[in-house]
């Protein structure tokens, strides 16, 4: 494997990990930009520290290099959740929310030639 | 050979199971997806009790029908896979915003994320090494010439 693949990998991980870490936190805090964007969104206010705390183990589980897999597929339905609100309400920032979710998979494709034989195409598919 | 390289095809009653749970998934997304696009009155009274604007119904029917294809097609299933999930997620966040009974309508899309997740894990066993656990990936030099996607292949005496 290559040290350049490697470490575009790590980058995007490290990335994608910290950009949910500074979504979590002001939310832990119930900092009041925060509150009023989930009001916008018609989220229910009480919601507003779940999930941030939701966010925090998303994005420690995707740290860990043991579960970084399992860690990737939790951001994935994390950030489906934040694209669908943003949609609902045509906020564009549903944009970021998608780019957030290729930023954790593609630190995961670049570091670990085990997910690119299986991403974006499968090699060599079993008989099924 | 490395000890953590799959060496063996699924069993076929994992295979079997696996494409029993895969196959269920597919079923319902695409009557979920066709569902959407028909807009009968069932789909109306959800989306308006969901928040959702019915102009959204043949977008999300797109996204979720195309997210299945590619979950069905062999060469693209774990890419179809992530695509679910994702839209798996929206699906709990709705349900959340509106205060859905937790454990039936918010979480029943987890539900059929792990039977979807599950479906594949059983047909593909370079899956094992990556999940639940991802073990230390092989390093340079160690198995050059025996890739993941070659071993899932290789005979098995």
């Amino acid at each position: 494997m290559s040290k350049k693949r490697l470490w575009t990998g790590r980058v995007l991980t490290g990335l994608a990990a910290l950009l949910i870490v500074f979504a979590a936190v002001p939310k832990l805090l119930m900092v009041a930009p925060m509150v009023e964007g989930f009001q916008r969104a018609g989220f229910p206010e009480h919601l507003v520290p779940t999930i941030g705390v939701i966010e925090l183990v998303c994005a420690l589980v995707y740290l860990i290099p043991r579960t970084r897999v399992l860690g990737a597929i939790l951001m994935t339905g994390l950030m489906g959740g934040a694209t669908a609100t943003n949609v609902r309400i045509g906020d564009p920032s549903m944009i970021v929310t998608v780019v957030l979710g290729v930023l954790a998979w593609g630190g995961l494709f670049f570091s670990d030639e085990r997910v690119r034989a299986l991403l974006p195409l499968r090699s060599q598919p079993e008989k099924s | 050979m490395h000890s953590t390289t799959p060496m063996v095809s699924p069993s076929k009653k994992m295979l079997w199971t696996g494409r029993i749970l895969s196959g269920a998934v597919v079923v319902f997304m695409l009557m979920d997806g066709v569902m959407h696009l028909t807009r009968i009155d069932p789909v109306v009274q959800a989306f308006a009790q969901l928040g959702f604007p019915l102009t959204l119904a043949v977008g999300l029917a797109i996204v979720e029908l195309v997210s299945t294809l590619l979950y069905l097609y062999p060469r693209t299933s774990i890419l179809g896979a992530i695509l679910l999930t994702a839209y798996l997620g929206g699906a709990v966040a709705t349900h959340l915003r509106v205060g859905s009974p937790l454990f039936g309508e918010t979480l029943f899309p987890v539900y059929v994320g792990i039977l979807l997740w599950g479906g594949i894990y059983l047909r593909e066993p370079r899956l094992h090494v990556l999940l639940p656990l991802t073990g230390t990936p092989v390093r340079r030099g160690q198995a050059s010439n025996l890739s993941a996607g070659q071993a899932a292949v290789a005979p098995q005496h």
